[in-house]
């Protein structure tokens, strides 16, 4: 039950909120617009719409000389409509364009405050995705064109953040990519940190990453795989799926006799990457030649993966950033260099990189976890006094 | 080949306002030869605007034209996918 005590009639703001509620005011025959409770501007509300009420209380303070105590622009927006919509019902026009000039003052001061701090805001929250761009790729080394992508994601968030401001739609994008390289490129991580930092920036809604493969995907029998993939595209909405070695889907099963379930996935995938195209950052990744073979399996995936991302091979330079940077993970960076590691590294390097399944940093890693257990070899040892020869010991190489 | 009459019908459909000079620039550079459809050019362009209103002021984002300087920026980012 609403009383006018417990209605707040004393500001329009109360009274805005109600709109579209008429059936509340059924059986009032009038109330106390003021919070003096002097009984100076009572208004009948008997059969009035909220609009009228709001209309003569505007009236009424302006007659009143008083100033209009309303909460923001939103609510000054509403107000100085109602009042030229309901002073043409009552043909009042040239009365309420006084009523217009003296508020619509209020209105623009509003509108000019409500903008600067519009500003700050944006200032704030573009400066917060750059600080989150640096950080997030700050420990990667050679990811000059993933940064560009997701630089111009966060540039196309924060000019929709613009536009919104400006009284525009959003410009949806669609965010599905596809990663080319070779193994050990870092595609998982980055993809990792695409997730994090899409999200971070709020670009997308969730953090999680799904990462699926195709044996993820694929089903055993007819309406299986169907299965599974809805179930897939449903857990990872909001947030990004990534399929690793994508181009896998296009080899036909061979064990599994005429049904091809690797191309219901991909028209699956195809369907999904449109209809959930705003809510769904999808990532197909694999090797560059696979991948190039993959996407034109079908006509629909090019035009909906409209973005590749290559993933060169690590230069030599770049191998040996990515063997410090782990080194330093684990706290054997002094000790690798005493030990003269680095020559062996190198030398290890130039063997590897001769053959065709080479991995890049992940190479690296498997190094450098061959250093640790060599490290922690040398500590088991009975002989290894630990007071003294633990931090001299070299860190033999393992052959990888 | 894109008309300019189609790319600012595009435009407009985004509600973004282009530079008459820059849209004819851009159309004389993606009209020869094959080049991006209409939806690649509009994609690529409005990227490119969102890109300039990234780096500059706020103040400045807010007059949203897009200018001669997002349609090379534009033609920068088709060269690249080539």
């Amino acid at each position: 039950m609403i009383t006018t005590q417990n209605v707040n009639l004393r500001n329009v703001s109360g009274l805005l909120r109600l709109r579209g509620r008429e059936s509340l005011f059924d059986g009032f025959s009038h109330a106390n617009l003021c919070s003096d409770h002097s009984g100076d501007l009572q208004i009948s509300i008997a059969g009035k719409s909220i609009d009228e009420i709001i209309y003569r209380i505007v009236m009424a303070f302006y007659q009143s000389g008083r100033a209009l105590p309303l909460g923001n622009l939103t609510e000054s927006a509403k107000v100085l409509q109602i009042v030229q919509e309901q002073s043409e019902i009552f043909g009042e026009a040239e009365e309420a364009t006084r009523v217009l000039g003296h508020y619509g003052e209020l209105h623009e001061a509003y509108r000019e405050e409500s903008n600067r701090r519009k500003v700050i805001e944006l200032e704030k929250s573009r400066e917060r995705m750059h600080d989150l761009i640096n950080e997030g790729f700050s420990s990667l080394v050679g990811i000059e064109d993933v940064r560009a992508v997701v630089e111009d994601f966060a540039a196309m968030h924060f000019f929709n953040q613009v536009r919104q401001v400006q009284g525009k739609k959003p410009i949806p994008q669609t965010k599905h990519l596809v990663m080319v390289g070779n193994p050990g490129t870092g595609k998982t991580s980055v993809a990792r940190i695409i997730a994090r930092l899409y999200h971070e920036i709020g670009i997308t809604t969730s953090s999680a990453i799904t990462e699926v493969s195709r044996s993820d995907l694929i089903g055993d029998h007819i309406g299986a795989t169907e299965k599974k993939c809805k179930a897939i595209f449903q857990e990872a909405q909001g947030g990004v799926l990534f399929i690793d070695e994508a181009y896998s889907l296009a080899v036909p099963n061979g064990t599994l006799g005429t049904v091809d379930y690797g191309k219901r996935v991909i028209d699956q995938l195809v369907v999904e990457a449109e209809n959930k195209r705003l809510g769904l950052t999808i990532i197909l990744a694999g090797y560059p030649l696979e991948m190039q073979s993959f996407l034109e399996t079908n006509p629909g995936l090019r035009s909906r993966f409209p973005i590749t991302i290559n993933f060169a091979d690590y230069g030599k330079e770049a191998l040996e950033a990515i063997l410090f940077s782990m080194l330093e993970e684990v706290d054997l960076e002094a000790d690798f260099v005493a030990a003269d590691g680095v020559e062996d590294f190198r030398q290890e390097l130039a063997k590897a990189q001769r053959l065709p399944s080479f991995g890049n940093a992940r190479w690296v890693r498997n190094y450098v976890e061959s250093v640790t257990r060599d490290r922690a070899r040398v500590a088991f040892r009975l002989s290894t006094d630990l007071s003294t020869d633990l931090g001299t010991q070299p860190s033999h190489r393992r052959v990888l | 080949m894109i008309k300019k009459e189609s790319l600012l019908e595009e435009m407009r459909h985004y509600s973004c306002d282009i530079e008459e000079a820059a849209a004819d620039y851009l159309i004389t550079k993606v009209g020869v030869g094959p080049g991006p459809n209409l939806i690649e050019l509009s994609r690529m362009l409005i990227q490119s605007h969102a890109r300039r209103v990234f780096e500059q002021s706020v103040a400045d984002s807010l007059v949203g034209v897009i200018t001669l300087d997002d349609c090379i920026a534009c033609l920068g980012r088709l060269d690249n996918l080539k």
